[in-house]
């Protein structure tokens, strides 16, 4: 190196900033927005919930269709923390490892949404032309029709079960995804390292996917959080209307069906799975709404 | 030899309604290790032949040979043609790296993408490259918001090496910096250039920038060069009156009579490129126009040795 170029060190531009680290800069919003943190509580203890389900329930046998009728309808006991159904089954264990059903739905749609959704979003938005028309007019087609009555044909006409309410939902969901993309990918693209990346001599496939794919990942972190907590209320909808995953699965939507015809007596077989839904839905909500705002102020 | 030359090169924008000239019979030559500077103001065209040169816009008329090749038409092994032998530094140094890919992987990419030498080659020549550019390997697993604007448009510089171009531009590099970081990465390309004998095209309207980092100056004025010549030449003896205006506009100390002088000496504002003026496009604002300005075009005529003029009172 010359020493005219040595003159020019680095130094001399002045001090690095000081590293942030991304664990820090969470630790301090979860800090200062205490809900977010409530969110991540009850995410986690959902999730371990559900994947210890059925260690952790006192009856887990009732899970399916077992039948004891000397235990029926029970109100809340210290046996029975949240009273027995109709049948004489456990009310806590069934809520516990229906988090099973319900947390599986919610992945597999979002994987599903997440991985038809994005790439054609992105390819929309940064090929443009009339693939990227025809893929958007594709998808404004599927955005008009309402997300439930769609699953509900979809169900409808496959036969209400697991795998159906998967791909039903995941059909409906992968728009949102697709338009979340397109519209990201529309903005980033304008950016100079985009070009610069041309000049570079980066292919269009590289550059979209490998270039402007990456800066969609906290835009997409916060989207997945928010809608897990859409699809498992999707998911619940439609046990409860009877085409989704069908009995004797401890699936909640179902138990809040059919504790319905023992309202107001029976109030804790519908009060309780009720209560893990709406717990489970506004617990990713609120997560999802605190990693906004950490991965937001990041940019 | 000659690396680049553009031949009567013409840019129109938007064909039907209102079409932007953006670039109107533009003849440049840039020759081996030479240091061309591109001075005008914003809508002088000054991007877009930037933009034609490095094969991102098809010119609506001209030629583009890149050292003895033709690249005018914008086909894929034209445009790798020319990645692999221009690059270019960009303006702003942030917006032009990526936010979400590390220092090493933002030097690396022409390296990747054109698929040259192994990873093991690849990884070699980016820790010779932040030698070279002044920055410590320590900054190498950085992310562009770490660094502060001169480390930026240092990681730009050295993108821009990593292919040993032939040709590189360098759009207003110093432009978004402090003034003493941008005397530093000035000092940093005059350097490199006279080690690595990289033939470059530096657009900028400073003018106390080109004259230390171009051999040969253009000037250029709705889409038109209207000057060319020596830096040192025309830095002593502008012909054309905008060029002369234009130095006139520089504030200088000491020189405030001077200063007063050329602000009246040019009238008005740059005309719109979508309505270039009829005749020599700078007679609204001349103060030597006449009547032949207004209605003919005027032709390039040498006034001394590589010294190129547009101008009737040249002719």
């Amino acid at each position: 190196m010359t020493d005219a170029l040595k003159s020019t060190s680095v130094l001399e531009d002045g001090p690095v900033s000081e590293r942030v680290s991304a664990t820090r800069v969470a630790i301090e919003t979860l800090r200062r927005s205490p809900l977010s943190l409530v969110g991540l509580v009850i995410v986690v203890f959902v999730i371990l919930v559900a994947i210890f389900g059925p260690w952790i329930a006192p009856f887990p046998e009732d899970a399916g269709a077992s039948v004891n009728f000397a235990k029926r309808l029970k109100p809340p006991s210290a046996e029975h923390w949240f009273g027995t159904d109709v049948v004489g089954r456990d009310v806590l264990s069934r809520v516990i490892i229906g988090s099973q059903i319900s947390l599986t739905i919610a992945l597999f749609v979002i994987v599903f949404a997440v991985l038809i959704g994005v790439p054609l979003g992105v390819i929309a938005a940064y090929f443009g032309g009339g693939l990227g028309g025809g893929i958007m007019r594709i998808n404004e087609v599927f955005l008009a029709i309402p997300s439930l009555v769609f699953v509900l044909a979809v169900s409808s006409l496959l036969g209400p079960s697991l795998p159906v309410v998967i791909i039903a939902i995941s059909l409906a969901w992968w728009t949102w995804y697709a338009r979340l993309a397109y519209g990201e990918v529309l903005s980033i693209k304008q950016e100079q390292f985009v070009e610069a990346a041309q000049v570079s001599g980066a292919s269009k496939m590289r550059i979209a996917f490998r270039e402007i794919l990456p800066n969609l990942t906290s835009v997409l972190i916060v989207k997945v959080t928010l809608d897990i907590g859409y699809v498992i209320l999707l998911g619940a909808s439609l046990g409860y209307l009877g085409l989704g995953v069908q009995p004797p699965e401890p699936e909640w939507g179902i138990m809040v069906a059919e504790g319905r015809e023992q309202l107001p007596d029976a109030w804790w077989l519908t009060t309780f799975p009720g209560l893990a839904v709406f717990v489970t839905v506004m617990g990713f909500n609120l997560l999802g709404d605190g990693l906004n705002d950490i991965l937001g102020a990041r940019q | 030899m000659t690396v680049l030359d553009l031949r009567d090169v013409t840019q129109v924008f938007g064909g039907r309604g209102q079409p932007v000239r953006a670039l109107n019979n533009v003849s440049l030559g840039v020759s081996e290790a030479e240091r061309v500077g591109i001075v005008g103001e914003s809508g002088s065209g000054k991007t877009t032949l930037a933009r034609i040169a490095l094969g991102l816009t098809k010119p609506t008329s001209g030629r583009v040979t890149l050292l003895d090749r033709d690249v005018t038409e914008l086909r894929s092994d034209h445009q790798r043609y020319i990645h692999r032998h221009v690059q270019m530094v960009f303006q702003d140094p942030l917006s032009s790296l990526n936010p979400r890919k590390s220092v090493r992987q933002i030097i690396a990419l022409p390296l990747e993408a054109q698929r040259i030498g192994s990873p093991q080659d690849r990884e070699r020549r980016v820790v010779e490259l932040m030698d070279s550019v002044g920055l410590p390997s320590r900054m190498l697993d950085s992310w562009p918001s770490q660094l502060s604007g001169g480390q930026r448009q240092r990681v730009g510089i050295a993108r821009a090496l990593a292919i040993s171009p032939k040709l590189l531009f360098l759009d207003e590099p110093t432009a978004s910096l402090d003034v003493s970081v941008q005397a530093r990465i000035l000092e940093l390309l005059v350097g490199l250039q006279a080690k690595l004998r990289i033939a470059q095209v530096m657009i900028s309207h400073n003018l106390g920038v080109i004259r230390h980092a171009a051999d040969r100056v253009a000037v250029m004025y709705l889409g038109q060069i209207v000057e060319q010549a020596p830096t040192a030449r025309l830095y002593a003896a502008p012909a054309h009156p905008y060029t002369q205006a234009l130095f006139a506009a520089v504030p200088a100390v000491g020189a405030r009579k001077r200063h007063g002088a050329a602000l009246a000496r040019v009238r008005g504002e740059v005309a719109s490129a979508t309505n270039i003026p009829s005749g020599c496009p700078f007679h609204p604002r001349c103060p030597q126009a006449t009547e032949r300005c207004r209605g003919e075009v005027p032709v390039v005529s040498t006034v001394a040795s590589g010294h190129q003029v547009r101008c009737h009172l040249h002719a």
